[in-house]
């Protein structure tokens, strides 16, 4: 899994305005980063409901520490952040057949009431197989505003 | 959080015993990944520890990422669809949560206990922690 695009979507879009217009903003400790099949839509996808995630036996969501989860946000402009370590999904017991072609951040460890905070393109699509893992490298996972 | 111990009978790693083939031949990024992965690396003129760094990532197997025979897990809970959720630590040093069916779990997952102590002429034995 290389470098990847992020998309911010509208629940965490909220809270990044909110935050900019200095408006206090709830802020989570721990996040989850779980896989998907099929795209998620900018703009209307509030939570993992309406997300295709990845099922094989084996693969759960990955939780995030948010203190140290991070990469430092860069002072650019747009500025960006990135994953701090290598998150690695599985080891999978089943063979679903079906493509990972997204990462998704959300609140939840599983369920479909997540609230989805950050979408990310993968470059590199992964069917995997019974018995792999799924591994995505420190700073691959990449958002900017 | 109640601690188990990861326990198969042929010594096989959780991946590797419903595995097709050895997980030891398969690498854990596909060659386009690492490909990709040097070329950036390339751009910035990294240190040699730099590439050492990056080759050592490149260079693990499914095997190094699995969850071999022995691993201590944190069982944490179940997932929606009733699967058991355990963390544990890879042998990377990264925090993995993996959702284990119940018949996987009762069949290969063993509580922990604690290594019977000796208490002046008493040998204890430990529940298992919670």
């Amino acid at each position: 899994m290389a470098l990847s695009v992020g998309q911010v979507l509208e629940f965490a879009e909220k809270r990044a305005i909110t935050a900019a217009s200095g408006q206090a903003v709830a802020t989570a400790t721990t996040l989850w980063m779980g896989l998907l099949t099929a795209a998620p839509t900018a703009g209307t996808d509030l939570t993992m409901a309406s997300e295709t995630e990845y099922g094989a036996t084996g693969y759960a969501r990955q939780s995030l520490t948010v203190a140290s989860a991070w990469n430092a946000v860069t002072s650019a402009s747009p500025s960006v952040v990135s994953n701090a370590a290598s998150i690695t999904w599985g080891p999978t017991s089943s063979s679903p057949g079906t493509t990972v072609t997204w990462g998704i951040l959300c609140d939840a460890v599983s369920g479909t009431t997540a609230n989805l905070y950050i979408a990310y393109l993968l470059t590199t699509p992964r069917t995997p197989i019974s018995g792999d893992s799924v591994q995505a490298a420190a700073s691959a996972f990449t958002a900017s505003i | 959080m109640t601690k188990y111990t990861y326990d198969h009978p042929e010594q096989s790693g959780f991946g590797q015993h419903h595995a097709e083939g050895d997980l030891k031949e398969r690498p854990a990024q596909p060659p386009e990944v690492a490909q990709s992965m040097r070329g950036v690396l390339s751009m910035i003129d990294p240190t040699e520890e730099q590439e050492a760094k990056l080759e050592a990532f490149l260079g693990r197997s499914m095997h190094d990422l699995d969850m071999h025979h022995g691993t201590v897990v944190d069982h944490v809970g179940t997932d929606d669809a009733g699967q058991e959720l355990v963390t544990w630590t890879d042998q990377h040093g990264d925090v993995r949560t993996t959702a284990v069916s119940k018949a996987q779990f009762s069949q290969h997952f063993k509580p922990v206990t604690e290594p019977d102590s000796i208490v002046g002429d008493t040998v204890e034995k430990k529940e298992a922690w919670s």
